[in-house]
């Protein structure tokens, strides 16, 4: 896949505004997402994390500014090719349907023919995500992980190079939380470009090529996560001083209750 | 891996049962006739008393049971597959009340006695009228937007109903509408048939080509639009399904008067049947709700009574029921 010259490859956002019910919610935002990594689009509730991940995915047409997906324009896309490209996992709510496992994995096959192809690429995703034991279980009575997981599996059926997932790991226990972010990892390093909402700000150091760090819609720093999170980055943007154990960042105390001397010591 | 078809055989089940009702409606009746002499004398055009009573009785009722309960079942399967509600039922569009009003209003002008298909041509007017009145109000809006509108457009029709009730000058034509509402296939011609025909073939068209749009919105909106698939806009699933159940479902309420049930409660019961995939479940609702109305509308054409049965009395007779195990049921699985 290469664009033409001078033109960045990559899912880019440039300049990206955008106000919802009279509130402004991303200012002036560029990104761009690059295959064969793994982006961490991080910040405190609220920040737009998520309407910036549903604005690269095509979802909501920002007020200025524009996504050009290797040298595409979004907006000018098919949606049927825009489908193909890019899979989007939205944060996981509301009751799952009673349908099978596999099923409902199968739905991210929805915008290709059906054929056999599909079958394979049914069940690659749920080999990568371990899901090939539920795939008779309904999706209604799965724990949180499992679903998390099934849901993931989904977004990987449809085979885009660039996947955006809002916050999938929130719901996973230690283990299946790092299951996860390795598995993003080993997609990236296959090629994929791996974009995700993220508030485990230790597994975003540790699995994220680069973080993108959002502070009341703007960009408050991008780059390899040793740049961008940084003891005064996080003092400033999460109001949170930070320790460092071993590489990992370490929320330890609120940064009013530093200024108030009530630090606990370990 | 196991079978990922199984609703072939559901339909292909559905189908036989269908076929085998369909005939039996043919059979069944007060006058016993030779079925074979009659068709050969509808074929050839010959006027006699067996093709008199197949072709202009027992045939246009029989096509009317399974499309006016076909349409039911589709609706009922599309509603409940787009809102992910599964007790939506094609009466919250409001459409049915827009068709009773404008029966109604036939009654009260006098056009019904004098004009022999002034009834279904009233309901029709109703059904359009209502149909544009709800893509008026819903435009662009959501499913909320949706809902809202068919219980505003349901209370306002059945206010107009009852007032136009209220004002009969004639407690005849009175009891004539109340009998009317009850939802009736009796005494129904070809007319009645090619009457409704255009309205279900367009709005039925319309509400299966959203199929795969109702499988991808089984995760919501967002997914469903980042497979590919819109759900709002001109020609997105949600104008493709109000105007094609609107103008389906008004062209059936139109001809037979309003029977309840069958789209609530065929897509309900078929749904395990189909794996959930509300995209599955279309093709047989369709056929399940053709089967139940012909299946109702013998039972009201053989039950003994005074006066005939109407079928729309029968089948809310047999959904309400329904919903009282299905209650109980929940109430065991809870406790």
């Amino acid at each position: 896949m290469s664009g033409t010259a001078g033109a960045p490859e990559g899912l880019c956002a440039g300049r990206i505004s955008l106000s919802l019910g009279g509130m402004t919610v991303l200012h002036d935002v560029s990104l761009t997402a690059r295959r064969g990594e793994v982006l961490g689009l991080i910040g405190p509730n609220g920040a737009g994390k998520s309407s910036l991940l549903r604005v690269l995915a095509g979802l909501r047409q920002p007020d200025a500014g524009s996504v050009v997906l290797d040298d595409e324009p979004l907006a000018a896309m098919s949606s049927r090719r825009r489908a193909t490209q890019i899979a989007f996992m939205p944060q996981n709510g509301g009751e799952p349907p009673p349908m099978a496992v596999h099923d409902l994995v199968s739905l991210g096959r929805l915008p290709f023919g059906g054929d056999a192809a599909d079958q394979d690429a049914i069940i690659r995703a749920m080999e990568e995500t371990g899901t090939i034991p539920l795939r008779e279980r309904p999706a209604s009575a799965l724990s949180g992980g499992e679903l998390a997981r099934v849901l993931l599996a989904r977004a990987l059926a449809v085979e885009a190079p660039y996947l955006l997932a809002d916050e999938p790991i929130a719901a996973l226990d230690p283990a299946h939380a790092l299951s996860v972010m390795a598995l993003f990892r080993s997609l990236a390093r296959k090629g994929m470009s791996v974009t995700v909402v993220l508030h485990d700000l230790t597994l975003a150091a540790r699995f994220c090529d680069r973080v993108a760090l959002l502070q009341e819609g703007r960009l408050a720093g991008c780059g390899r996560p040793e740049d961008v999170m940084t003891d005064a980055a996080m003092r400033d943007v999460y109001k949170v001083d930070v320790r460092r154990l071993d590489g990992a960042v370490v929320p330890w105390n609120l940064v009013s209750a530093v200024s108030e001397g009530t630090e606990q010591t370990s | 891996m196991t079978d990922r078809h199984p609703d072939r055989f559901l339909i292909a089940a559905l189908s036989a049962g269908l076929v085998i009702l369909f005939v039996c409606a043919l059979l069944w009746g007060e006058t016993s006739l030779d079925i074979t002499d009659a068709f050969r004398d509808l074929l050839a055009g010959r006027h006699s008393i067996g093709a008199i009573i197949l072709g202009q009785l027992r045939l246009p009722r029989a096509l009317l049971a399974v499309l006016i309960g076909g349409t039911l079942g589709l609706s009922g399967a599309v509603l409940q597959g787009y809102l992910r509600n599964p007790l939506a039922d094609p009466g919250l569009l409001g459409v049915s009340g827009g068709a009773a009003l404008g029966a109604v209003v036939t009654f009260y002008t006098g056009l019904s006695a004098r004009v022999a298909l002034a009834l279904p041509a009233g309901g029709l007017a109703g059904a359009l009228f209502a149909v544009a009145a709800l893509i008026g109000l819903v435009g662009q809006g959501g499913t909320m937007a949706l809902l809202l509108a068919g219980a505003a457009l349901t209370s306002f029709f059945a206010a107009m109903t009852s007032l136009t009730l209220n004002l009969m000058p004639s407690p005849y034509a009175s009891f004539e509408i109340m009998h009317w509402l009850m939802g009736s296939l009796a005494d129904r011609t070809m007319t009645h048939v090619w009457l409704c025909l255009p309205g279900i073939v367009a709005g039925g068209t319309l509400m299966f080509s959203v199929r795969r749009t109702l499988d991808a919105l089984t995760l919501g909106e967002d997914v469903a639009e980042s497979l590919g698939f819109r759900s709002s806009g001109l020609f997105g699933a949600q104008m493709r399904i109000v105007v094609g159940a609107a103008l389906a479902v008004g062209s059936c309420v139109a001809v037979s008067g309003a029977i309840g049930f069958v789209g609530l409660v065929v897509p309900h019961l078929l749904r395990p049947l189909t794996g959930y995939r509300p995209g599955r479940l279309l093709v047989p609702s369709f056929l399940g709700g053709a089967m139940l109305l012909l299946f109702a509308d013998g039972l009201a054409r053989v039950i003994p009574t005074s006066s005939e049965l109407h079928v729309g009395v029968l089948t809310a007779l047999a959904g309400a029921p329904l919903f009282f195990w299905r209650v109980i049921r929940l109430k065991r699985t809870v406790t």
